[in-house]
């Protein structure tokens, strides 16, 4: 199975490096999840964060002749996609967004499965807020994404070591912020 | 892909994250691409000739100025270099007899 997505993957990008504009079309199809999903880590603002992808996007149709078919898109995407993040991130000041606060349920809410849903995510949402920005994008990649160790340290530009500690530490304070949720709710 | 996942809490940071759909994002981004001319060609063409070009340029420049640096000789004179007898290479050509193999099979 995987190895047939590959190949139409590889299709695509084939496509894609040939100037057909449908076919990445397709690819950001594939990618556009991971890649907002990574840059509302980085970003916490989901306007800036979907700004940063669109760039991110727009220069890897730019940059694909670079890119070399013989290894995996995922990672050259998502590197592109991290550098946008970070170049927006330090171009402009992270705007703190009320959508969270706006979208939490008061406390006399029904304990149904949603409401449960919806604390949970705001109790993460105050974690990643106060975790670093390297922690959050390597245990995104990692737990959310599925990038190896080896990958994530190419995407984000540090040692595989560095990212293993990353995870380690971001997953622990992650944690901890569930467990509460669930001492709290549950 | 790894395989030690945390994946209950990577399923709640995805729904945490989750942007929502994605089609109106990707219809953006292919809007801004339509507008924008057809660059990869241009730009990626340009910019590996200029990853060659600029250093190869730098290393024909250095070696130019090194060249014209070095001290120059005077060119040697044909009269000089050839044998150093009295008459001089030009009575190889001037002379009506053969060249006097002499000197030579005499050298031990």
């Amino acid at each position: 199975m995987r190895k047939h997505l590959d190949k139409v993957e590889a299709d695509l990008v084939r496509r894609a490096m040939s100037g057909d504009r449908e076919a990445f079309g397709q690819i950001m199809e594939r990618y556009a999840g991971s890649a907002r999903r990574l840059c509302r880590a980085i970003l916490r603002d989901s306007e800036d964060a979907d700004d940063a992808a669109q760039d991110a996007f727009l220069s890897a149709w730019v940059k694909l002749g670079q890119y070399d078919p013989r290894r995996p898109l995922g990672p050259w995407l998502m590197r592109i996609v991290a550098n946008a993040a970070k170049d927006r991130r330090r171009r402009r000041e992270v705007r703190r967004t009320d959508e969270l606060s706006e979208s939490m349920p008061s406390s006399q809410a029904g304990p149904d499965r949603e409401t449960d849903r919806r604390l949970l995510e705001a109790e993460l949402q105050d974690a990643l807020e106060e975790l670093p920005v390297r922690y959050r994008a390597a245990v995104v990649l990692y737990d959310v994404e599925g990038y190896s160790h080896a990958e994530i340290a190419k995407i984000i530009g540090v040692p595989e070591g560095t990212v293993r500690s990353d995870v380690f530490h971001a997953r622990r304070m992650l944690r901890q912020a569930m467990d509460d949720w669930k001492e709290n709710w549950k | 892909m790894n395989q030690d996942q945390d994946k209950e809490l990577g399923l709640a940071l995805k729904r945490t994250l989750d942007p929502g759909d994605n089609r109106v994002f990707v219809s953006r981004v292919l809007a801004r691409i339509d507008t924008a001319p057809m660059a990869p060609l241009f730009w990626d063409l340009l910019s590996s000739w200029a990853r060659r070009g600029i250093p190869a340029a730098v290393m024909i420049a250095a070696l130019t100025a090194f060249l014209l640096a070095l001290p120059r000789q005077p060119a040697a004179n044909l009269e000089d270099t050839l044998v150093g007898g009295t008459d001089g290479g030009a009575s190889l050509f001037t002379s009506p007899g053969p060249p006097d193999a002499g000197p030579i099979a005499n050298t031990p």
